[in-house]
This record gives structure tokens, sequence and C-alpha cells, in this order.
């Protein structure tokens, strides 16, 4: 009776395959990999967990320990399992959902008895390679993960070819993936992405840098002490000076004596400005915790994945993607309105406290001819008043701000801006405070600005009429090297540079800044081009050739249809499979087997290339009380498969009966 | 029967026989699915979050798995059935078949050969050389039965998927009756030889001499009197042994039907040959005179009229 699917089970070899477990070493080797990429991720207990777990098989198999029972594995998976899903309640994020995984691979190989459980741990470490790609995909982890790509297969290749040499497993492996790589670039470009998520599930709550929501003596302080990268800017048309290197985040508008605070009302932008000094840039977030986008001073248009509100602030809108990329457009916005209801917020003070500094403001108002003098006038009270610009003044109590101007006269830019505003406001002219970044290092590489976290500032804005907001900067005039790109006082203060330092040490420093550059533009390039192509930049690129993807109706059909057809192609090889697999037996061998798993049931294993008297014949001698029926069974069997009887069917019919009718109980 | 007609309509291949390049079959293993499966989810997950690096890991994955494909093909590919020999063998036993292949430039590892519907052995041609390779089939009962188609596979490099041919041949293979011991009525007194070593006193044959011991000699033959006493191995040889010559027959033997004749007869075969007796053999239409004694062809000749015996008036 040839044929396929016949084909098939002997293809498949039989029951237990020549497996030598030595291979579990490299088992391992290829989890060990696949953690690789969240070791500093993790938390410390699921590292540590993990390698001991390993650590222990490797040594029980070189030592031939024996290894726990089922049993405990199963209890001590569930613990774990329990442990992390209850801490974390209901917010269970990604990262539990990693750790979980973690777990799972830590305890998998304890398991490896068939070719398939080899396989099955293969497949749970390229798992844990992708999950590592959603936490943090810069250009190293991508590197990172084709080389893992090629080990994990290299080790794949040798479990399925276990005499072929590791080295010639990796080439082969190498080969692969570079001949897979048009393949996957091609679907890459042009499968469709979503422009929202299918569902959210809570961010992970990562430690935030950055600025939080509130401002208070010594914030900025204490974000200036880092050195990480908070966003790079690309600009499109001219690259704006020093000076003008505002980056707007965040508007603090509620002072209540010790911190000012962000104002929940602010209403969104109904736009429609007149704009002056554009500038187009691309904005590529690299902290990603908070929702605010730093834009260059003043954006006046929100992309269509952010929001823009009426304090001239973007944020990302809440659909739980932190998004990195954005297109954005900045200018002087030519303000042609009075102030406007929800801004009176900026006029609010608490109602006692610092009376000294409202005296102040009282009367240097009354002597000032406008508002602007009046700035001025404060600016000057800063420059020639002996205040001193400080990372680390004295710590403000009671009247904040009385003692900083009357008391301390040490601060840095928060102190200044938050002194500045409440003298604006004591003095009747709304005012609020502007958290964000100034600066910025260019990248000659790239093309495009780097700014840090240690570039943070805080500055103010005042409503002037028939002006609108304008800016005012006090640390501008405590502390000129700051509009100039130089931040002496700050985080560079540790590296104070030694001006009898040999021109070597400048040389090594310039050679080594420029490495760091260029390693950042790489960086840049492909977050840029890669990591943030988006569904905009895919309908760009299919604009071009001349599709058009602009309906949201047009691209789910596009994204339902590829997924149908993928589903299709291979739900079609499934069904081939399946059929083929039913055609296997005739009815006579389906009879038969469903007789012999009744036996295995009962103990008696069969296996297949048992012959069918044999099997009888172990059958009952394990049951001698059926030895009539297994071999009544056994023998029609014979007849009907190798004896060409001369009526098949009433055999056929006379078999199903009895094996139907066959029962071990 | 269905399974027959259809039968007739099926082409055989002939050998040598090289892997039909354009008629491989090839699917995902069950490991391959599930491969798939893990892609799917992942490139769900991937979709969801935007994640781009998620994405390009799915499709460099995804893609690398297809590609494997072709390899899989490829090592198939170039390969030859060189010879296949089947060797007859009892009813009930496994029977080994030599299968022998090589491959035409390259190396093809991971190969595995089979009988459909039996277990697949590994095989690797790591260079031109010839390899054989010994997939048994399970025998059930006598007489001559076509090969099961042979099921050449692999699942190199990397497990996901499985390319195989079949080669469907003419061959066919004996199958001897299963030898069952069983009672009989003679006027030969033969189951004295059975016992160990010593002849009974009141045997047919006398003592002759001895001869040294050749291998092959049945070991009840030999004079452990001589060995005991430092003198080496020796064959006693018995006087009027080679007169006497026996027939077996069918009516002498009793069993339930047929075919426990044909096996009973089948054991007196053996043991009329391990014993160098000269006999011959008596099925209803066939006579098959004394041979030599220790004539394997003879042996071969009887075994096989018991094979293909066929009651009178059976159809084929």
């Amino acid at each position: 009776m040839p044929d396929c699917a016949g084909a098939l089970q002997a293809a498949r070899g039989g029951g237990m395959r020549d497996f030598p477990v030595h291979k579990k070493y490299e088992l391992i080797l290829a989890l060990v990999v696949g953690i690789s990429g969240h070791i500093f991720n993790l938390p410390v207990w699921v590292t540590l967990l993990c390698f001991s777990g390993w650590g222990f098989l490797f040594v029980a198999e070189k030592r031939g320990w024996p290894l726990p029972h089922r049993y405990i594995l199963w209890v001590f998976a569930c613990a774990a399992f329990a442990y992390v899903i209850l801490k974390a309640g209901r917010r269970f994020d990604n990262d539990d959902g990693v750790i979980l995984l973690c777990l799972m691979a830590c305890l998998k190989p304890f398991e490896i008895k068939t070719h398939r459980d080899s396989m099955v741990t293969i497949f749970l470490a390229y798992f844990m390679v992708v999950s590592g790609l959603f936490f943090s995909a810069t250009f190293i982890m991508t590197i990172h993960m084709i080389v893992a790509i090629i080990l994990i297969t290299g080790i794949l290749v040798r479990v399925n070819q276990v005499e072929m040499r590791f080295r010639r497993s990796i080439r082969l492996a190498t080969a692969l993936t570079f001949q897979a790589i048009p393949l996957a670039v091609l679907l890459f470009v042009i499968f469709p992405r979503l422009p929202d998520s299918l569902w959210s599930v809570p961010t992970p709550n990562r430690a935030e840098t950055g600025f939080s929501t509130t401002l208070s003596p010594g914030s900025v302080s204490e974000i200036v002490k880092s050195r990480a990268i908070a966003f790079r800017a690309k600009f499109r048309t001219t690259v704006p000076g020093y000076d003008k290197r505002y980056w707007r985040g965040i508007v603090f508008q509620r002072f209540n004596g010790t911190e000012w605070k962000v104002h929940h009302w602010t209403p969104r932008s109904s736009g429609g400005h007149d704009v002056t000094d554009r500038h187009d840039y691309i904005l590529l977030r690299e902290d990603t915790s908070s929702r605010w986008i730093f834009a260059l001073d003043t954006p006046v248009m929100s992309p269509s994945e952010a929001i823009l509100f009426a304090d001239n602030t973007l944020a990302d809108d809440k659909k739980n993607r932190r998004r990195k990329r954005f297109d954005l457009t900045s200018g002087e916005i030519q303000y042609n309105r009075a102030l406007a209801a929800w801004e009176r917020v900026s006029l609010r003070l608490p109602e006692t406290g610092n009376e000294k500094t409202r005296k102040l403001a009282e009367a240097m108002f009354n002597q000032s001819e406008s508002v602007e003098a009046y700035a001025e006038e404060i600016l000057e009270l800063f420059r020639d008043g002996g205040f001193t610009y400080s990372l680390k003044p004295p710590k403000l109590s009671g009247n904040i701000v009385d003692d900083f101007i009357f008391e301390t006269k040490e601060g840095y830019c928060e102190h200044y801006a938050s002194a500045f505003t409440f003298m604006m406001r004591a003095a009747g002219v709304p005012a609020r405070i502007i958290g964000g970044y100034l600066g910025g290092e260019a990248n000659p590489y790239g093309d495009y600005l780097i700014v840090r976290q240690s570039d943070a500032h805080a500055w103010a804005e005042i409503w002037v009429k028939n002006r609108g907001w304008v800016r005012y900067d006090p640390t501008g005039v405590v502390s000129p090297e700051r509009l100039e790109g130089r931040n002496d006082v700050g985080a560079d203060q540790s590296e104070a540079v030694d001006t009898a330092a040999t021109n070597r040490g400048r040389f090594a420093d310039r050679i080594m800044n420029q490495i760091r550059l260029g390693w950042d533009a790489v960086n840049y390039f492909w977050d840029v081009r890669v990591l943030s192509y988006t569904m905009d930049d895919q309908n760009r690129l299919f604009g071009r050739i001349g599709i058009n993807m602009t309906h949201l109706k047009g691209r789910l059909i596009l994204l339902g249809g590829s997924l149908a057809v993928v589903m299709f192609i291979l739900g079609g090889f499934y069904l081939y499979y399946r059929y083929l697999r039913g055609r296997d037996t005739d009815p006579a061998k389906r009879y038969y087997m469903q007789f012999v798993r009744k036996l295995e049931k009962n103990g008696i294993p069969h296996h297949t290339w048992t012959g069918p008297m044999r099997y009888a014949e172990e059958a009952v001698t394990a049951r001698p009380d059926l030895r009539k029926e297994i071999n009544g069974i056994t023998r029609l069997y014979v007849l009907i498969r190798y004896g060409n009887p001369a009526e098949p069917e009433s055999l056929l019919k006379e078999l199903q009966r009895l094996v139907s009718r066959f029962s071990t109980g | 029967m269905k399974a027959i007609l259809k039968r007739n309509s099926i082409e055989y291949h002939r050998l040598p026989y090289n892997a039909p390049a354009r008629r491989l079959y090839i699917l995902p293993t069950r490991q391959g699915w599930l491969l798939f499966a893990v892609l799917t989810v992942m490139l769900i997950g991937s979709v969801n979050y935007n994640n781009n690096p998620g994405l390009v890991f799915t499709f460099l994955l995804g893609s690398m798995a297809i590609v494997s494909a072709i390899h899989t093909h490829k090592n198939l590919v170039g390969t030859t059935l060189l010879s296949i020999s089947p060797q007859p063998v009892f009813a009930g036993d496994p029977l080994s078949v030599a299968v022998s292949l090589h491959s035409v430039g390259g190396r093809v590892l991971n190969l595995r050969v089979g009988f459909s519907g039996e277990e697949s052995l590994p095989v690797n041609l790591p260079d031109e050389r010839v390899q054989t390779v010994f997939p048994t089939i399970q025998t059930v009962s006598r007489g001559e039965h076509r090969l099961p188609p042979i099921i050449v596979s692999t699942e190199f490099p990397l497990g996901i998927f499985r390319a195989w041919y079949k080669f469907v041949s003419e061959d066919r293979f004996l199958v001897y009756p299963a030898p069952v011991s069983c009672p009989f009525s003679s006027s030969v007194d033969f189951i004295g030889m059975e016992e160990d070593g010593d002849i009974p006193s009141s045997g047919v044959d006398d003592f002759k001499e001895l001869k040294s011991y050749a291998p092959g000699d049945p070991l009840q033959r030999i004079s452990w009197k001589a060995y005991s006493r430092g003198r080496g191995l020796y064959t006693k040889i018995f006087q009027g042994y080679t007169g006497a010559s026996l027939v077996l027959d069918w009516q002498d033997v009793y069993g339930d039907d047929a075919e426990a004749r044909l096996s009973c007869l089948c054991d007196l075969v053996l043991k009329a040959h391990n014993m160098n007796h000269v006999y011959g053999l008596k099925l209803p239409g066939t006579y098959i005179e004394p041979g030599d004694a220790k004539d394997l062809q003879h042996r071969e000749k009887c075994l096989t009229a018991l094979a293909l015996y066929r009651r009178p008036g059976e159809g084929e």
C-alpha cells in the first residue's frame, strides 16, 4: 500500500530517535545567548536564578548528578510564576512577561529527553532575543540580535546534525542568515504598519530621568547630573544659534509657596497663528519616560501622533506607545489676541508668603514705565545685586523666594526663573515658568544636534500686551556663558580642565570625541531610518511608487489582506499536511491502531517496528485474560492487511466491531 | 480491492534511481509548524507595538526558515539509490534490506532511509563513496511479497522542513514460513539427534571414525572425549550415515491447518540441514528429491517451495 502518509510516518522516524544528550551544553549556551540582551534590564534575582539553574545543570551533566524530580520542578515553576504575577498585580506589563519567559527558559533544560524538547528550547532562546528588542533598540542591539540569531541557529543546526562540527554549523547559520536578508528587507518595507496599537498594555515603569510635573529648588540641578542623551534634532532648514536653542517642554503655572506645578486644565491649541522664523526639523526622542515632547521654542503645529496644547507644549497621545520620532515645525508666534480666560491662572499667587518680595516687586513696578522695563529692572537686580549661579546653592526654607532674593542670593536656573516669575505675578503681570532644555551639541557626522539631560534648563515667560508671551531667561545675566553653549557650572565641573594638561592629552580627547560623535551618528541614522520606520514613512515610500495608502480603510485592508494571505498559505500547507496524514491508514490499520491505543493505555507500549504478531504475544503475556480477544483481533487484522482476502468489506466490518467492543477493563 | 487496482497503475522505478529534483515532496515538520506559530506571535506583538526591531527579527527568522527549505531540497537532490538487496527471512522476523546509495557531488547529511510504514535509519554521505544502510521490514506472513516503497528523507539543516522522495520497486522478497516445532509421525528416529551431544545407543547409525573439526560441523558431533583428553577438536563421522535419506512428507506432519504444517516442515528442513542429513521434500503438487547434505542451495530450494506453496485451487 504505497502512499504518501506511510512515507510521512517513515520519514518521521518512528519513536525514539538517536539523541545524544551531551548536546545539552549547547542548548544551555543558546539560552544564555538569548538572555544576554536582557541582562541589564532584568531584576537581579531573575538573572541569578537562571544562571545558577543552568550552571547546576551544566555541572550535573558533567558529573553525572541526578536531576531534580519532575514534580519538584513543576512546584518550583508554579511558585515562581505565582510570585511574579501576584507581585505585578494589575500592573502586569511586558517586563513581567519577559520575566516569566526567562523563568521558563531557566527550567526547560531540566527536561530535555526528545528531539522535540531540544527544538522547543531553541525556540525559547529565539523568543528571548526578540523580547529583548522591546526593551531597548539601538544599533548595538541590532548587531547583538544578528549575532544571537547566528549563534542560536548554529546550535539548531548542530541539534539536527549532531556529527557536524561547531564551526561548520556556525558557517552554515551565517550563510542562511545572509541569504535571508533580502527577503527580510522586502517584508520589512512592505509589511503594513498600524497607526495605533491593537490593544494596550501598561508601559513599563522605568526610572524617570528628566522633568517631572513639579519644579522646586534643586529640581533642575538634579536632572543635569546625567549626561544621558535626552533627544536629537535634525534641522531641515537653518540651525538656530546657541542662544536660540531653547527646547520647550513643560509649563509650570501653579505655585503653592514651595513648588511649581503643571496646570491640569490646559486646553488644546486651536492653532492658526501667524508665524515667523520657521524651523522644520525631526526630533528623535531618546528618553520616552514622560509624555512631553521638547520642541524648539515655540512649536506651531502638531504632528498626527502628538497633541499641541494651548500653552504651546507638545505631548504624545496617550495610546501607550512611546513614540520616538516626530516631524515638527517651530517658530516665533505673532500673538494678536488678549490674554485668554484660562491663562489667568498665570496671575495667581498664594494669599500670603514672601511679603518682602511682594513689596519689592510693587515698588520696582511702580517705578517702571512698562512691563518690559520692569523685566529689565529685575534682570539688573540679578546681575548687579551680588547674585551667583551655582549648582549646589544653600537650601532655601520658609519663604523661599524671600530667602533667595535677600539672604542666599545663590541658585541655579530654577531659582532665578522662580524668583523672576514670582516677582512678575506680584506686580500683576501674567508669568509662567518653562521647563526644558537649552543648547545642543552639533554632530558634524550627521548634521544634527545632540541634547542631553545635562542641558536641562528652566526659564520664564511673561505676557506683554500686544506682544503676547515673551521669553525671559534670568540665567542669561547671571551666567552668560550658559547661552554660548558652555555650561561650566554643571555636569562638566568635575572634569575641570587643567590648562597645564599636555597637548597630547587634548589630542586624545579630541580623537575620543570624534569617535563618540561618529558612533552617535551611526545610532542616529539607524534609529531614524530603520527603527522609526513608521506608517508615514511607508505611505511616503509607497506614494512614490504610486500606491495610495493614506486612507485608513486602505491601510487596514492591506494589513488584513497581508495577514490573510500569510495565514492562507500557512493554513494551506497545514491542511495538505493533515490530509496526507489522514490518508495515512487504510481502514484496517486504523482500527488496529485504535486497538493498539487501548492496549497502550493499559501499559503495553507499542513501537512502530513491532510486528502485529509480536505485539499480540506481548499483550497476551501482560493480559492473559484477554487472550482470546487479542489474538482474534490480531489474526483478523493480519488476514485483511496481508492476506488478500476475497471479501474485505465484511471482514473490515467485523474488525471494526471487535475493536470497538474490545476493552481492557 | 481498490488498493490492488491502484497498484496496477503505479509506475515502478528502476535502479539506479536519482532523486527526482522536480518531484520531491517538501513540508514543514511538526517543529516547523511550532516555529511558524511562534513567529506569528512575534509578528503580531511587533506590529501591535509598532516595534521595528521586533519586526526585523521576525522577518529575518521567518526568511531564514523559508530559505532553509531550499537547503533541505538541495540536500536531497543528487542522491542516488544504487541497490536494494533483501535476503529471505522467516515469517515474523524483521527483514533487513541492504540499501546502498551515494551522492553525486557534495556532502549530504542527515538522510534517513526507511520503508514506508517502518522506522527510518540515519545515514550520511560525506563524500562520493557508497554507503549502505539496513532498514527493516516487519514480516508477517510467508510467501512472496512486493517490497514496500523506500522513503529517502531529510530534515537538514534546521529540522524545520522535511523533504523526501519515494522509490517504488518491482522487486519482491521472499518470506519463509516461521519454523515451529511440532509432532509428526515418521519411521525415522530423528528426535534423538536433537538431544545434547551423545548418540543414543539404539541409534541407527554406528560410529565410524573421527575427522578434524571443520567450521560448520554440527556441534553435536564433536567428540568431547577427545577434546577433554587434549587432543583437539574432532567431529564424529557415522557409518552408514550417507546412506540414510529422509523424505519430509506433508502427510507425515500434523497441524491445524496448512500453515501449521508448512511451519512444521520448515522446522524439520532446518533441523535436517543442521544435522547434515540428506532430505527431500514432498508437498501436494511438489516433490523435491533429496539433495546433497549440507547443500545450502538445496535448503533454499526447499524453503522456497514451502514459502510459495499454494493449496491446489487457491488463486493468486
